[in-house]
């Protein structure tokens, strides 16, 4: 009979322990007796360097706000996929989100258009707003409002290896102004394609995804074209018109000449199988292991117009927080001066604050001076639309599709139909 | 424990007024033991279903359930539009007709292989076994190198005998072909076991009284094996079948569904659609529409292979 009643107890206590488990006790937030405020905040699993920075900021700042404010960060693996995002939305609709996020900046406009975000306007001196680069307010931005701000700035620059370069009697452009146009760049990478080395990787070894708009899109924008026309209401035209369409043939060319290949290893560049490569400028610290290597730095090839990718992870406030001016004091913490010049030290990814550019003198001489003219000369950001994870899905499909030589045209038309569809949705 | 009633004879008239309660008890025993299963199926099985089911009418945006309206078969007649959809059906029909045969007769080859009594055995049991207990997003990222057009294992093997090079995952034509093998590969180890245990309940006498017959090993497969294991071999089938239209982590982990959609799956489809691009309500109208199509094939697998196994 003991044992019986034991054994039942024991179910109850599993049935308890399941229940526990399902409840959410990430949205910790609250206020404590002595009045300090406690929030939570998510951030997405970058490099560890990253990761490390975001830790000690928030300690840090748990410091400075003693018995004010104290923030929980929890770290979510963000995974190749799309892990961090998945985990957002399920978290929007489960009413547990955290009070504080970061979230990759093209993904601002679909958040703020569906409530997710509160905007951080009121919080935000107009100084401190001008000091960011305009491509950060840009992104942050969504019908006319302040939803996120970040510390970092990114681009994607032309990487080229002197050693390889010097051989074949090739002098990359030093100045934004001489930046290699199209044709340039095609002879170039042909003359420095050999049987041993590619003249290029665009590191299709990501795959379809995020990567293919971001580094991709410039092409459009380079072209004179864009993804969608001004108020982001309408693909039609823009996704599948002339300068679209001219520019994935563009890069569909690259590869029908074989100057860059589908299949390249992720580090084909730092280990010599790529003479030039177009990547992102996170790749700077990882460059270090690679002892053979001398690399230098150029500007991104254009057509007409000069461009270069930009965005990168920005912090907002969740409208779920019951506290959104505590949280809106953690965003303007993480993107001040201190941590805009900090995070770039660390990643080697751009400041997001002009101001902050004094601070990094490496940033006034080649080659991280292509960086800096890149990010405050052409920097372009992707549309601010509702839409986006659409368009972007279905532009990076065409994309790949143009490097695998099929009709670019018909891939345009096909993401162009998928985006209008979805547009629809929104502009109701 | 309950006491017996012979060792102690004396508590009988108690246990009259027992049995009389017997019924009622058991009941509430028996639920009390089948509630929590019932209660977590119920949560987590059959209300997702039915709210699937639900959302398919609905306009349902992932970020915003509190918008969603009654649209009818709006969802529905989409689908028959789609082509993307339409090749999602065709790539998951092709990978199981091929997978089901395909990887039962790889299993039972294995089986028949290693059920040989033969000294180290052992080892090829496990070695083939190995796959089935590794994780399926490290085996397809262990074979996504492998299938690297120009580093990989694959084509430096193919090119010793002269054949290839090919590009595996990089080309719209061998990307389903190239995940299909590797599926089989990884599979296989699991029904040969269950096949091996079939065979090892074959009782010995009748492959000898087959030997006095005069029986060669290929009448003896044909005549004895197979038969034996008929049973097994329905249930392997039907099995992989349902397993084969779940396909997802593979083209998830190897091409995202490319290139150009070649690698997409109704599986895949749903999740894309869902939670990439956040449209709950058609992504449910695919989901409950795969749910049909599967239990369809399911029923009628299950009569034709009852009815000729009687």
């Amino acid at each position: 009979m003991k044992n019986k009643s034991m054994f039942a107890a024991f179910c109850l206590l599993l049935v308890f322990a399941l229940i526990a488990g399902c409840s959410n006790d990430d949205t910790g937030s609250g206020r404590t007796k002595d009045g300090e405020v406690q929030l939570v905040m998510w951030a997405h699993q970058g490099q560890p360097k990253e990761v490390d920075f975001y830790k000690k900021r928030i300690d840090d700042f748990n410091t400075a706000y003693k018995g004010k404010i104290h923030v929980k960060l929890k770290i979510i693996p963000s995974g190749a996929g799309h892990a961090y995002e998945d985990k957002i939305n399920a978290a929007a609709t489960s009413n547990g989100l955290p009070d504080v996020l970061d979230m990759d900046g093209p993904f601002v406009g679909n958040y703020a258009a569906t409530g997710l975000l509160a905007p951080i306007d009121s919080y935000i001196p107009d100084k401190d707003k001008k000091d960011f680069a305009d491509s950060i307010i840009q992104q942050g931005t969504y019908d006319k409002k302040l939803y996120a701000l970040g510390a970092m700035e990114s681009s994607v620059v032309l990487f080229y290896n002197k050693k390889l370069l010097k051989e074949a009697g090739i002098q990359a452009p030093e100045k934004i102004d001489d930046a290699w146009d199209w044709n340039e760049f095609l002879e170039v990478s042909k003359k420095l394609t050999t049987e041993k080395t590619k003249g290029l990787t665009m590191h299709m070894d990501l795959g379809v995804g995020e990567w293919f708009t971001y580094m991709g899109s410039v092409f459009v924008w380079s072209n004179g074209g864009d993804l969608l026309n001004e108020d982001r209401t309408k693909a039609d035209g823009y996704l599948n018109g002339k300068e679209s369409v001219e520019a994935l043939e563009y890069v569909q060319k690259l590869f029908k000449e074989k100057v860059v290949s589908m299949s390249n290893g992720p580090t084909d560049f730092e280990e010599g199988r790529a003479a030039m490569m177009l990547g992102g400028v996170w790749l700077i610290p990882g460059f270090e292991e690679y002892k053979d290597l001398d690399w230098g730095i150029t500007y991104f090839p254009y057509a007409k117009e000069k461009a270069s990718p930009s965005g990168s992870w920005a912090f907002g406030v969740s409208s779920q927080s019951k506290f959104p001016k505590e949280a809106a004091e953690v965003v303007k913490w993480m993107s001040n001066k201190d941590s805009v010049v900090e995070i770039s030290k660390i990643t080697g990814m751009p400041p997001a604050r002009a101001s902050a550019f004094d601070e990094l003198k490496e940033y006034d001489e080649m080659p991280k001076k292509a960086i800096k003219d890149q990010v405050l000369e052409s920097a372009t950001a992707r549309p601010s639309t509702p839409a986006y994870p659409v368009l972007t899905a279905k532009f990076a499909e065409a994309f790949q599709a143009a490097a695998l030589g099929q009709d670019v045209k018909k891939a345009l038309d096909k993401a162009t139909e998928d985006t209008e569809r979805e547009l629809e949705r929104f502009n109701k | 424990m309950e006491p017996s009633p012979i060792l102690r004879p004396n508590r009988n008239e108690k246990k009259v007024t027992a049995y009389s309660n017997k019924g009622v008890r058991q009941f509430w025993l028996g639920m009390g033991f089948a509630g929590p299963a019932v209660v977590l199926l119920f949560v987590f099985l059959i209300m997702p279903a039915l709210l699937a089911l639900y959302y398919s009418f609905t306009n349902y945006y992932l970020l915003t359930p509190q918008l969603s309206e009654f649209v009818g078969f709006e969802n529905y007649q989409r689908l028959a539009g789609d082509t993307l959809f339409l090749k999602s059906l065709k790539n998951t029909a092709i990978f199981t007709a091929i997978v089901v045969p395909l990887q039962t007769l790889t299993a039972l080859a294995l089986a028949l292989l290693v059920n040989q009594k033969l000294k180290g055995i052992k080892f090829f049991r496990v070695a083939f076994f190995a796959p089935v207990v590794t994780s399926m997003v490290i085996v397809s990222i262990l074979w996504t190198f492998i299938y690297n057009p120009d580093t990989g294992l694959a084509n430096s093997i193919l090119s010793i005998v002269g054949i290839g090079p090919y590009q595996y995952l990089m080309d719209k034509d061998q990307a389903l072909y190239s995940i299909i093998f590797m599926s089989v590969w990884q599979g296989a180890g699991y029904q040969m076991m269950i096949f091996l245990a079939g065979l090892q309940d074959i009782p010995d006498h009748q492959y000898e009284a087959a030997s006095i017959d005069g029986a060669n090993s290929w009448q003896k497969l044909i005549h004895i094996t197979i038969p034996g294991i008929r049973n097994i071999l329905v249930f392997i089938a039907l099995v992989t079948m349902i397993a084969a239209t779940k396909l997802f982590i593979q083209p998830f982990v190897m091409t995202q569904g490319g290139p150009l959609d070649s690698t997409k799956t109704l599986v895949y489809m749903v999740y894309e659609t869902g939670f990439k691009f956040r449209d709950v309500g058609y992504s449910s109208a695919l989901a409950v529409l795969f749910f049909m199509i599967v239990l369809v094939i399911s029923v009628v697998q299950r009569k034709w292979l009852r009815d000729t196994s009687q």
